[in-house]
């Protein structure tokens, strides 16, 4: 059976839910913020991409490019609540779906394509379905293909709102038009290298030589690009169920300003622990290996240890990510931090302990983890941040997160 | 701008096909109709569940909150420009 991909896009995702939002923004140029105050554009809408307003842009660069440009505070909740519906709605069509990130799915239709009368009227229903539900200002761009690769250069090919489908007799016709950017795979340094070479075109990549290919970009990377240039893809689509487990749990935050005292940057620290130990404790597991990222401008250490014994107390974790921090002598401010806990293992394989202090920290943190969930995030918290502004979860590492919501049900935390 | 309200206010809503959607509020002593609703959507605080709703009334943007638990109508902000000024 000939296998049927759908990939289905928003275009300009948080922008185009501000403006789904708020009608008065729409037409406008919007650059979406983090917050009030910070200076990265994370999203923009078609109007100001038009004008050269790109994600990443500062807020300096963005006002040179569009001094008109609407400036608005990002809400991950309601792009959350967007995904989720998205998700339900492309599930109507297929039990078969992967949620590739906040804004973009794979649906595999190549068995139920005909119950709906194939996969193009699926597309239309989906665009009809979205439209209907979330709003008329939520554009997609949909691509039907015979694998992922191919379905996501097509949705991609037609913005904002497009409906491409790439078959064999037009697949060189896609892949000759197609921009590095758009080939799902190719990162900006392949892309570098790949000009590096002369290479522009990703069609070219058919006349190099194996032997050539193999020897500028390695036996993986060298495969990798004789399929794309091909369009062959045989990756399968992952349904969140199939998902594997997390290798590690992380939080990053970026300050709005710099911190000096050390009494400060540790709270932010035990902040970030907070999140990413109770990440651990609802998923079940516990892991060996504590890291921690702090960064000023160019000036960044990387510091990490590892146990023999696994643990997911936050106590715990902070006090090794504290010594860690002392270790490094950090004498200049602090504007990001990061804190990561690897080398998990699954709480059911480990062995209980033996020491009734361990079993009392752990009861203690299952019921501040219930009452979390039921009272909302940081209903409890450690007496150390008393003093201090709580940094709460945020939709960031969508995916990770998900892994980690699978492990747990319908409990959201994020 | 964006200017915080968070105050309760009284909503006429209509609920339909396990829908809501509210029609008119009183605040200050105001009448406002609600021509329309722009966006819904719903968060969560721990077990409590919100209901956003941001609604056109004269040329001017509000967002309405719903609290499921409790049943009572909060008016969180008022939109008296477009866009937000940073910087």
């Amino acid at each position: 059976m000939q296998t049927t991909i759908i990939h289905v896009d928003f275009n300009s995702y948080f922008a185009s839910v501000e403006q789904q939002k708020n009608p008065f923004l729409r037409g406008k140029p919007v650059g979406v913020i983090k917050a009030d105050g910070r200076t990265v554009i994370i999203a923009a809408s078609y109007e100001a991409k038009r004008r050269g307003v790109k994600t990443g842009s500062s807020v300096f660069q963005a006002k040179q490019l569009c001094p008109d440009i609407l400036l608005v505070p990002a809400d991950f909740d309601s792009y959350d609540y967007i995904t989720r519906k998205f998700y339900a709605i492309c599930h109507r069509y297929s039990d078969l779906v992967e949620l590739f990130s906040l804004d973009e799915v794979f649906l595999d239709v190549s068995r139920t394509a005909l119950l709906f009368g194939g996969a193009g009227e699926i597309a239309l229903l989906l665009k009809k379905d979205i439209r209907k539900e979330l709003g008329e200002w939520l554009p997609v761009s949909v691509g039907i293909a015979k694998n992922k690769l191919l379905a996501k250069l097509a949705s991609d090919l037609e913005k904002p709102n497009g409906l491409v489908e790439i078959t064999d007799k037009n697949r060189d016709e896609c892949l000759g038009r197609a921009e590095f950017e758009q080939i799902c795979g190719i990162g900006r340094r392949l892309e570098q290298r790949l000009k590096d070479m002369g290479v522009t075109q990703l069609l070219q990549i058919r006349f190099i030589s194996e032997k050539y290919l193999a020897a500028s970009f390695g036996p993986y990377w060298s495969k990798q690009l004789r399929k794309m240039t091909w369009g062959e893809d045989n990756s399968p689509i992952v349904p969140s169920y199939q998902l594997p487990l997390p290798k590690s749990v992380s939080r990053t935050h970026t300050l709005f300003k710099d911190i000096f005292e050390q009494e400060e940057i540790l709270a932010v620290v035990r902040n970030l622990v907070e999140e990413a130990a109770e990440k651990l404790r609802l998923a079940k597991m516990s892991g060996r290996q504590f890291g921690l990222i702090v960064r000023n401008g160019e000036k960044s250490e990387v510091k990490f240890v590892t146990r023999k014994y696994c643990t997911s107390d936050s106590l715990n974790i902070f006090q090794e990510l504290k010594s860690l921090f002392l270790s490094i002598k950090w004498r200049e401010g602090v504007r990001f931090l990061g804190v990561w806990v690897s080398l998990l293992a699954e709480e059911n394989n480990l062995p209980q302990s033996l020491l009734p202090e361990v079993n009392r920290r752990l009861s203690i943190l299952s019921v501040q983890d219930r009452i979390n969930l039921k009272f909302g995030h940081y209903t409890l918290f450690p007496a150390n941040l008393l003093q201090a502004s709580i940094i709460h979860p945020e939709v960031n590492g969508f995916l990770g997160d998900e892994r980690i919501k699978n492990r747990i049900g319908s409990l959201s935390i994020v | 701008m964006s200017v915080l309200i968070h105050e309760p206010v009284a909503v006429v809503a209509v609920f339909k096909n396990g829908r809501v959607k509210p029609v008119v509020f009183r605040w200050k002593d105001k009448k406002i109709s609600i021509e329309s609703v722009s966006f819904m959507w719903q968060t969560t605080q721990g077990k409590e569940h919100f209901l956003h709703f941001t609604v056109i009334a004269s040329q001017t943007l509000y967002e309405l909150l719903f609290n499921i638990s409790s049943m009572v109508w909060n008016l969180e902000r008022v939109e008296t420009n477009i866009g937000i000024s940073t910087i």
